[in-house]
């Protein structure tokens, strides 16, 4: 293969940034939570990529133990995403206002 | 052909993500978001990592994503109000867009950038070579052996935070007994009652 491993990062630091820019862009709280997925999931490619380029498992392992948290952390978010729309009947950022001051 | 492979697979994956950002309907975001997970499990294809590929698609674009829409079901989308996004926000998001990019492109392909045959290098560092890397294999058997051998601790860990992510949803999402419900129960029963 003569893809280096430059282009590999480069792809991942592309859907990092589109992830970001969802996240400051968007009020949709689901859609701000896929966005960050976006960028937990960017972050696996670059590891990965590392991994094979420096032929060691660990990155690879690491991949495994984020896409497990990341498992965890949706199912959490989730509820509480859940929880704040049976209070506020809104699942829009600019409804959650409680800490405003 | 792998190259070709890869500029499809790079393609799919920015442009599913782009219309994951930019779509208006949660359900078509989380169709593409599906599609983006799929093209990264080729990528990690591409680049021997089987096992991971295979995680990716049951847990990530299954499990993850399935409990995405599932929760745009439950909630109520049409009731979502669709105020257009304020300029001062689009500005400072796209300019936090433009930011990064020059920063990913100027790191990769600038002046000053590393090329990819030093950043291997790195990895034949003493201080890397320290920590005992596992060496490179496409089979299962060496993923699990690093899983409990060296990695053993965060294997705990991590198996003890799902417990722990378990029982903190059923707690959050338990429906706590107010008054009302109650009543309008003890209501009903009299009705049935009188009914009978």
């Amino acid at each position: 293969m003569t893809i280096d491993l430059n282009a590999f990062l480069c792809v991942a630091g592309t859907l990092f940034a589109i992830g970001f820019f969802g996240v400051l862009l968007r009020r949709n709280t689901l859609i701000i939570y896929m966005s960050l997925e976006l960028m937990l999931s960017a972050v696996n490619l670059a590891l990965v990529a590392f991994s094979r380029y420096n032929n060691t498992m660990d990155g690879n392992l690491f991949v495994f133990f984020i896409i497990t948290f990341a498992a965890a952390e949706v199912a959490v978010g989730l509820a509480i995403i859940v929880a704040l729309y049976r209070k506020r009947q809104s699942i829009m950022v600019e409804d959650m206002d409680a800490l405003k001051l | 052909m792998t190259d070709f492979l890869f500029y499809v697979f790079a393609a799919t994956i920015l442009l599913g993500a782009l219309g994951v950002v930019v779509s208006r309907n949660p359900v078509n975001s989380a169709i593409l978001m599906i599609a983006t997970l799929l093209a990264q499990a080729a990528m990690f294809v591409l680049l021997q990592a089987y096992f991971i590929a295979v995680v990716q698609v049951i847990i990530y674009a299954g499990a993850v994503m399935v409990l995405f829409i599932f929760i745009i079901m439950l909630l109520n989308i049409d009731k979502v109000s669709r105020k257009p996004i304020s300029r001062q926000t689009a500005f400072v998001a796209m300019l936090c867009f433009l930011a990064l990019m020059i920063g990913v492109v100027y790191i990769s392909y600038g002046e000053n950038s590393i090329p990819s045959p030093a950043l291997v290098d790195l990895a034949t560092q003493p201080d890397f070579l320290e920590n005992n890397p596992l060496p490179f294999a496409a089979k299962v058997q060496v993923f699990g052996y690093g899983l409990f051998t060296k990695y053993v601790l965060p294997f705990e860990v991590a198996g003890f935070i799902l417990l722990i992510a378990m029982i903190g949803v059923v707690v959050i999402s338990k429906r706590y007994h107010r008054e009302e419900p109650q009543e309008l129960e003890q209501e009903e029963r009299k009705v049935h009652y009188y009914d009978n």
